[in-house]
């Protein structure tokens, strides 16, 4: 597990499940100028993992883990009327997904969101989405990069099995990968693959998204 | 006797009965193990939540059985504290309890920590009662929306239809007067600017008409009242419409005693009494009657206007304060309006914090009412 330091602030709010004070302490960060980024890299991210490290340790239960999920999932909605105002401004579009029998998928929202940020239209599959289905769906929508999350290690099988499914069906497609559950094997499964791309934190995500020049033709 | 010294005496006298309770209890969960994984002994309740795919010891998930191993015993206690059951696919739980280490057993009880549970109930509880309070005010501000959505396409079809349309009239007149006003009688000169000046009106009265209630939905009406004579605002009003109620012959009783007096803004007054009368006026028959009554109902003001003209069907009097349902009617001599009137008149009545209504029959005429609050 990646230990980080977190804003400790959040953290008895989420074990708590106070939805109000969480909204509180979010409101406040975005009146001190906090980006939606800063806030989901160094506020949320920190405190949710934090969180699964107690829950690690035992200290706490794993019903404490899916209130406090719940909480944040609660806050990335507050924040999403900031986001959707760029959503759909260029013609790219991004599938983003948790890997199938992959139950968590905060992180995955959070990268949407990037997306959505810097004018990407994104659909979002949610957690735990079938392989088959991933691939009926992208085959109907045509993304320019897909994005496939991995929060815990043990389903490294089922992303490289994604992975192998989609070269197999679209062998040209930009396949980004990331997620807490690869913190050890990301860059190896990078390598592995072509046309993969491990991206260690939402920071790398947005360096990606400046620096991306991607010219799709896309019937209107 | 000492606490530890109770439980002993259980231990020793109610042995079988303590026995019976802990084994049987849906609520405690107990299982022994050996080391090397395999399961020893299992209490009914343990086994019932264990997942078949999964080996028993497998079903740990945190900490796992190959961490308890490995881990020290204080006493004979290697692990307190939250224990979850079930993988990562699965579904979970989390039980509160104690593995226990002597040789080559390792023994795990523990229970469902009841506090969380009732904690987390209530919190439950309170969330979706947040829940159902936000989605009823989604509700509300999607009515919201539907209605500001359905003001601003209402200004666009005004200003492309009923503002543009005059300006038609006006240029075809113009350029008539150009062409002959040499050739004219001096009477036929006088119809041309008279209708053109009517026209001009019509259209100056919507574009207030429009900007008004443009202010109304911003906002940024200010509504300034004070005690006025009603007498003089049915003088100005009767004035304002004289030729447009002679022109069908109406008869307009409109009067108030001298001293009546009512707490309001005078130009938001004018204006509404203005509009009600106009509507009356237009959709009253020719020959038709048109009376008004001003008194003191409890605390408020009460205005009421009425004609015995076309009337209202119940469905339309619905639509009538509704912008998303509004329509407009033409008048008994065909004359034309924008919808805008009465939604004005609502917004300035209850800009005063006054309230505003109709009562009709289709076929025999309307009833338009409004109350304004007394000074206090």
């Amino acid at each position: 597990m990646n230990r980080q330091s977190s804003n400790n602030e959040l953290l008895p709010i989420l074990l708590n499940g106070d939805r109000n004070r969480g909204l509180e302490v979010v409101n406040r960060l975005l009146e001190e100028g906090k980006d939606v980024i800063t806030i989901y890299e160094g506020v949320i991210k920190p405190a949710m993992y934090e969180v699964g490290e107690l829950w690690e340790e035992g200290k706490i239960s794993v019903a404490s883990e899916h209130l406090a999920s719940a909480i944040v999932e609660t806050l990335l909605g507050h924040l999403y009327y900031r986001i959707i105002k760029n959503s759909g401004t260029n013609k790219m579009v991004v599938v983003v997904t948790s890997v199938e029998d992959e139950v968590h998928q905060i992180g995955a929202k959070m990268v949407s969101d990037m997306f959505e940020i810097h004018g990407w239209t994104s659909h979002f599959l949610g957690a735990n989405t079938p392989i088959d289905e991933l691939l009926d769906f992208v085959t109907k929508v045509n993304p320019t990069i897909i994005g496939l999350s991995m929060s815990i290690d043990l389903h490294t099988r089922n992303l490289e099995k994604t992975i192998l499914k989609i070269r197999e069906r679209i062998p040209e497609m930009p396949i980004l990968i990331g997620g807490q559950g690869l913190h050890e094997e990301g860059k190896e499964i990078m390598l592995k693959h072509n046309g993969v791309l491990y991206l260690k934190d939402l920071q790398a995500l947005e360096k990606f998204l400046n620096q991306a020049h991607y010219e799709k033709d896309r019937p209107n | 006797m000492k606490r530890t010294g109770l439980i002993n005496n259980i231990l020793t006298n109610w042995r079988n009965e303590f026995k019976l309770s802990v084994a049987e209890s849906p609520s405690i969960y107990i299982a022994l193990f050996n080391v090397s994984g395999e399961l020893v002994f299992a209490n009914k309740t343990i086994k019932k939540t264990f997942n078949s795919s999964l080996t028993p010891a497998g079903n740990f998930l945190n900490p796992s059985f190959n961490k308890l191993v490995k881990k020290e015993a204080k006493e004979t206690t290697i692990y307190t504290g939250y224990v979850t059951l079930g993988s990562y696919d699965t579904e979970n739980i989390s039980l509160l309890g104690r593995f226990y280490r002597k040789g080559d057993e390792i023994l795990f009880i523990g229970g469902v920590d009841s506090q969380q549970l009732l904690e987390q109930n209530k919190l439950l509880y309170n969330l979706n009662s947040e829940i159902n309070n936000l989605q009823r005010q989604l509700v509300k501000e999607k009515s919201l929306l539907e209605e500001a959505n359905a003001a601003k396409d209402k200004f666009f079809s005004i200003l492309a239809h009923d503002l543009k349309n005059p300006f038609n009239s006006l240029l075809g007149f113009s350029d008539y007067l150009i062409e002959n006003f040499r050739e004219m009688e001096q009477e036929e000169i006088e119809e041309q600017l008279t209708m053109m000046r009517d026209s001009i009106r019509q259209t100056f009265n919507l574009l207030e008409d429009l900007l008004t209630w443009s202010k109304a939905q911003r906002g940024k009406l200010n509504c300034k009242p004070e005690l006025i004579k009603i007498k003089e605002i049915c003088q100005e009003v009767r004035g304002a419409l004289s030729s447009m109620a002679e022109e069908k012959e109406i008869e307009i009783n409109l009067s108030a005693g001298d001293g009546a007096e009512i707490y309001a803004d005078p130009n938001m007054l004018k204006t509404i009494m203005r509009n009600l009368l106009s509507n009356a006026i237009k959709f009253s028959f020719r020959g038709g009657k048109i009376s008004t009554s001003f008194e003191i109902e409890g605390n408020y003001y009460k205005v009421a206007v009425h004609d015995n003209g076309t009337g209202i069907s119940i469905e339309n009097q619905v639509r009538l304060w509704n912008l998303a349902g509004q329509h407009t009617t033409r008048g008994t001599a065909d004359e034309s309006g924008t919808g805008l009137g009465l939604l004005i008149c609502k917004e300035f009545v209850e800009a005063h914090d006054g309230k505003i209504w109709v009562e009709s029959e289709e076929g025999k005429g309307s009833t338009f009412s409004f109350k304004l609050p007394l000074k206090k």
